[in-house]
């Protein structure tokens, strides 16, 4: 489905190409990668909104895959727009998953532009081409820290100054927008959105050296599939927990059950639960800092980043990468060490009474509070295991444990055309494994080897 | 060794703009923002319009002299930039005399050429040392 605004840029593009004095550039991208992987357990995908995953030593050529075409449309000297799309693996595709780009340009001045439509989300150094496989070095860009994040485009727009600094360049962007992605983090696919997203990013470089800063607030604006039921459990067991404890109470119980409560309220603030659980309307922000460093044949990069969210089910989540590159001829000879860790949070039972979550409850006993009580009570009790397992999943969602060691080779076959071999070797912490694509969530540590063969081109 | 490297050895690149140009002559680091699509204005603060020589060898030896890099890496470079819609690579013409004659006609217009295609309508703003 095309959005209006989409179909808007699109038609103006077509508009103007039958003006004589514009300029029309047909270019693109892509790679054909082939992907093998050694878990049963964890499946490699290239980033969480992937529905599907290559384990088990299987040989896969869609997990990497993709093909990116492009069309620029010079208006004038000011005023150009360009138009993209990148063709890859996704579920139940739309032609709107597959636009990456739609947006006006006007330059200003030579150190003023604006864009309006959609562009690049411009959240971390490599977030704006890490689908160009000939861009960088690496087979894929690291997983750690890119992996993590769906989205790949905003809607919105953003204001760039351009100026020599320092000896060097530098580009300042401030961006504002939405922006709409997928994320595969249970058995479900999550359609994850975001609004009121406002980002800075800086950068200076020079031939030699580059150094990045960017950090991004946003608004998430849904829910996860999982918080109705989630809800709807957690109110249910709530109130009839405490109708249950009500009753107890009113057969005078409560000098048998010392832990009763006098207004026999057995879950005081089931809303707290519900919080934890929902994103809607939740901020967050994205940070990172990175630089790198060209000297003769040899590269160093690297990047730290963090997201922050106040959002339990988006703990804190910080990653970073560090790479070095050594040049001979053709041939790139290159290492990344990648890490990831979260700290998602637990069910916090401080408001649920012992006799509600304790498996030998008094309230459970029929010869104390007969056998309707007790029987009534086993279901809720049944129940509001259930549910906090429920609310327990929701917050282990975005658990990434995980270190990966990546030695790698590019050869420059074409002035346009890259062949790569990487070998990933990834050590995955218990319930760590969110980036990979897992049957079942929450599986013990292991240690996992996947290797990549790409060919990236231009065009 | 001539008739080895025949191209090596007579190819002399010059960096070239309009003569209406007010720009006389430039630095490296000025010309490879131009050429690598970094900033692409003039000293004056003039907008600049880059232009890539098609001679395949005459190219290489410019991007090798000017940033050191081979043809594969600063097509990696313009992927980064051009497919995240930041800007565009400089348009390409055939050969020099094609590049020679776009630039007298476009008072904007900066290029590199074999210098055996100079002439009246062409000003020279940077020579390669070493040439």
């Amino acid at each position: 489905m095309i959005k209006l605004p989409h179909f808007f840029v699109l038609g103006l593009l077509l508009t103007q190409v039958t003006n004589a004095q514009e300029m029309i550039e047909f270019s693109g991208f892509g790679v054909i990668g082939v992907t093998t992987s050694t878990s049963d357990t964890y499946k490699y995908r290239n980033d969480v909104s992937y529905n599907d995953g290559v384990g088990g030593g299987d040989w896969d050529l869609k997990a990497i895959s993709n093909l990116g075409l492009q069309i620029d449309v010079t208006a004038s000297d000011k005023l150009s727009s360009t138009f993209q799309a990148v063709i890859k693996d996704r579920t139940k595709t739309n032609f709107d998953k597959y636009l990456s780009q739609a947006f006006f340009k006007y330059k200003i001045t030579p150190q003023w532009e604006v864009r309006a439509g959609r562009t690049p989300l411009d959240l971390f150094a490599l977030s704006e081409y890490r689908d160009i496989n000939f861009a960088y070095p690496w087979a894929v860009t690291p997983n750690e820290v890119y992996g993590v994040i769906p989205h790949r485009n905003l809607d919105g727009l953003d204001l760039t100054y351009t100026s020599r600094l320092l000896g060097g360049n530098s580009h300042t962007r401030i961006f504002y927008g939405k922006s709409q992605s997928e994320a595969s983090l249970g058995e479900f696919l999550e359609v994850v959105k975001t609004k009121n997203i406002r980002g800075l990013s800086f950068d200076w470089s020079t031939l030699n050296w580059s150094f990045v800063v960017k950090h991004t607030l946003f608004e998430f604006s849904s829910n996860p599939k999982t918080y109705a039921p989630i809800a709807a459990a957690i109110n249910n067991v709530a109130s009839g927990a405490n109708q249950v404890g009500a009753a107890a109470v009113n057969r005078g119980l409560g000098f048998a059950i010392p832990e009763l409560l006098p207004n026999g309220v057995l879950w005081d603030d089931s809303s707290l639960a519900l919080d934890k659980v929902s994103m809607d309307g939740k901020s967050g922000d994205y940070s990172s800092i990175s630089a790198s460093y060209h000297w003769l044949q040899f590269g160093l990069s690297a990047e730290v980043s963090q997201i922050e969210s106040e959002s339990a089910v988006m703990p804190d989540i910080q990653s970073g990468f560090i790479s070095t590159t050594y040049m001979v001829g053709k041939s790139t000879f290159y290492a990344v060490l990648a890490s990831i860790n979260t700290e998602p949070e637990t069910f916090d039972s401080s408001g649920v009474s012992t006799l509600l979550s304790d498996s030998n409850s008094p309230l459970g006993q029929s010869s104390l509070v007969g056998a309707e009580l007790s029987e009534q009570f086993a279901k809720l009790q049944a129940a509001y295991g259930l549910a906090i397992q429920g609310v327990d999943d929701s917050l282990t969602a975005y658990a990434a444990d995980q270190t990966t060691l990546s030695i790698g080779w590019r050869y420059d076959l074409k002035e346009n055309m890259a062949l790569k071999v990487q070998i990933d070797h990834t050590r995955i912490a218990d319930s760590g494994g969110t980036l990979w694509f897992q049957k079942q969530r929450n599986s013990s540590a292991e240690s996992v080897n996947t290797l990549f063969v790409t060919l990236g081109f231009t065009f | 060794m001539a008739l080895l490297f025949p191209f090596a050895l007579r190819a002399d690149i010059v960096v070239i703009v309009n003569k209406k140009n007010t720009v006389d002559s430039m630095n490296k680091s000025q010309v490879i923002d131009l050429f690598m699509g970094r900033y692409r204005a003039y000293s004056d603060g003039s907008r600049a319009n880059p232009v890539d020589n098609g001679v395949t060898r005459l190219k290489q030896k410019f991007y090798e002299r000017l940033t050191g890099m081979t043809l594969a890496r600063v097509n990696a470079y313009w992927s980064r930039v051009r497919f995240t819609g930041r800007t565009r690579p400089p348009i390409q013409l055939n050969d020099s005399a094609a590049v020679a004659s776009f630039v007298a006609e476009n008072s904007d217009a900066i290029a590199y050429i074999d210098k055996q295609y100079l002439n009246s309508e062409l000003k020279v703003v940077y020579r390669f040392d070493e040439q």
